[in-house]
């Protein structure tokens, strides 16, 4: 069947990573099932050597369980969507933490926490729009109207000194895991980034994430609008000099929007 | 090689997305040099510490303006030595004020006088200084130009053992370490203090707790700057900084 999303993403590393000739720590991948739309971003550990591998791993992990669920699942109700987030965090987390504690066995010197990563989950399925996040990550929809709403905001200061801890595959997800499900019959965009870009397009009212910025949204959600879209639009502005000069983090950016 | 080198030898930029440049937010970071007489006294490659400080500092400060002009754009630094002429307030225009244009200085127009070594170690004294400046400017920044900010981070280096202003050394950090904890349950303090040779592990180590504290093998002071450059920066946890500095040996 046709699709029935247009879906812009890039991933681009950090300056320090850059200039020192190493690929950025972050992951993502896209998939559309059936009209369900899947958005996964992951953030390696910037301290962690195998943090990129982490977060390839547990993407690749992410789009396997919630392409399945979604595809045998169809949740009417916030409860139900709730539910099936909570069975696919316990899939995922579990398959992660076993891959990690096997390379650990494997790879003489890697602990599981070498592995460390974000998890940022996205399952939309009009009018529903359902979220798994494991850290940092940020989810931005736009109504119809053009309103833009955090779905999931940045965390901010207090966990960031937290480190690994907070993180896969040793979180106590109870704790760190953030679910968000939310239905949204005028949804026309969804935006899912990682933390190297909340700064450039996140408000803040002081120490508190206030709102996306609206006028960074309407031209990147433009850009996944045209009648082609150019796939390499993303990177080339994650890559430009304006990025590079405001943020030295690996930055990544999903930008879907429903046909 | 950076796969996407290509585009950023672009001459033209690919786009003009109006970013949020203006973030409302504002950081404080708080650093605390020690000065003291060993400072004076410790050599390194031949040279007087302190001399070696200074010549690395023209090189770092810099790099911290330029950073300044983007990723630590929301940072303000207040700089604080403690050692000779006892606790002083080296950025800006020296004043121990909260004020707009006193103390503390966007890391964008941070700069600082050669500093001098000598005296005793009157740490405890400064990080209170260092404390009470940093709480006044989040009043200030709050109250006059209604903004609220990030907590505020602290970045001590020492290589010696607290003393009160005689040189007397002093159990006065227990009682500080107590209010640090608070600070950081409370107002989201975090600190990195980096220990160089001669330095009292067991302090630091209280004041900062274990994994804010990092004991530096030598005295490389080029490295301490990088470092301080690290532990400034808005994205960081202690497994980055500890990572910088012992490798892979974690």
């Amino acid at each position: 069947m046709a699709a029935r999303w247009s879906v812009l993403g890039g991933s681009v590393a950090g300056g320090a990573h850059a200039r020192a000739g190493l690929s950025g720590q972050d992951a993502y991948a896209t998939r559309e099932l059936d009209g369900t739309l899947l958005l996964v971003t992951a953030d390696g550990a910037g301290s962690r050597r195998y943090a990129a591998t982490g977060a390839n791993l547990v993407v690749t992990l992410a789009l396997e369980v919630f392409g399945a669920l979604a595809a045998d699942q169809r949740p009417a109700t916030t409860a139900a969507w709730a539910r099936l987030l909570d069975v696919a965090r316990h899939r995922v987390i579990r398959r992660f933490r076993r891959a990690a504690w096997a390379l650990a066995r494997a790879v003489g010197d890697l602990a599981p926490e070498d592995l460390a990563t974000t998890l940022t989950v996205v399952v939309a399925r009009p009018p529903w729009v359902a979220v798994l996040a494991v850290g940092d990550g940020v989810v931005v929809v736009r109504a119809a109207d053009g309103n833009l709403d955090l779905l999931v905001a940045p965390t901010g200061g207090a966990d960031q000194s937290l480190g690994t801890a907070t993180l896969l595959p040793v979180a106590r997800v109870r704790g760190h895991a953030r679910r968000r499900v939310a239905r949204l019959p005028d949804l026309t965009g969804i935006a899912v980034f990682t933390d190297g870009l909340d700064s450039l397009l996140v408000e803040y009212d002081g120490a508190r994430p206030r709102q996306p910025g609206a006028e960074a949204f309407a031209q990147l959600f433009a850009l996944v609008e045209g009648a082609e879209p150019d796939p390499m639009a993303v990177t080339r502005i994650l890559a430009g000099r304006r990025v590079g000069a405001l943020t030295d983090d690996d930055k990544t950016l999903l930008l879907a929007v429903p046909r | 090689m950076n796969p996407f080198a290509l585009f950023q030898d672009e001459s033209e930029e690919p786009d003009a997305i109006p970013f949020v440049t203006d973030t409302h937010r504002r950081r404080f970071v708080a650093l605390l040099i020690d000065t003291s007489w060993s400072m004076a006294a410790t050599q390194s490659n031949g040279m007087r510490a302190i001399d070696v400080l200074n010549q690395e500092l023209t090189r770092w400060l810099p790099t911290v303006r330029a950073e300044g002009r983007g990723a630590l754009r929301d940072v303000e630094f207040v700089v604080v030595t403690f050692g000779a002429g006892g606790v002083r307030v080296v950025s800006g225009d020296g004043t121990a004020s909260a004020a707009d244009g006193a103390a503390f200085v966007p890391a964008s127009r941070l700069d600082l006088p050669t500093l001098t070594a000598g005296g005793a170690t009157p740490m405890v004294a400064a990080v209170e200084l260092a404390l009470d400046l940093v709480e006044q400017r989040r009043q200030h920044v709050q109250t006059v130009h209604a903004q609220q900010t990030g907590g505020p981070r602290l970045i001590l280096v020492s290589d010696g053992t607290p003393t009160d202003d005689e040189g007397n050394p002093t159990d006065d950090w227990r009682p500080l370490a107590r209010r640090l904890e608070q600070w950081r349950s409370t107002r989201r303090l975090q600190m990195f203090a980096f220990g160089v040779p001669g330095v009292d592990d067991e302090v630091m180590r209280a004041l900062a707790t274990p994994s804010g504290y990092f004991a530096l093998a030598d005295l490389d002071l080029r490295k301490l700057l990088d470092l301080i450059l690290v532990a400034t920066s808005d994205h960081v946890d202690f497994d980055q900084v500890r990572s910088q500095v012992y490798g892979d040996d974690l």
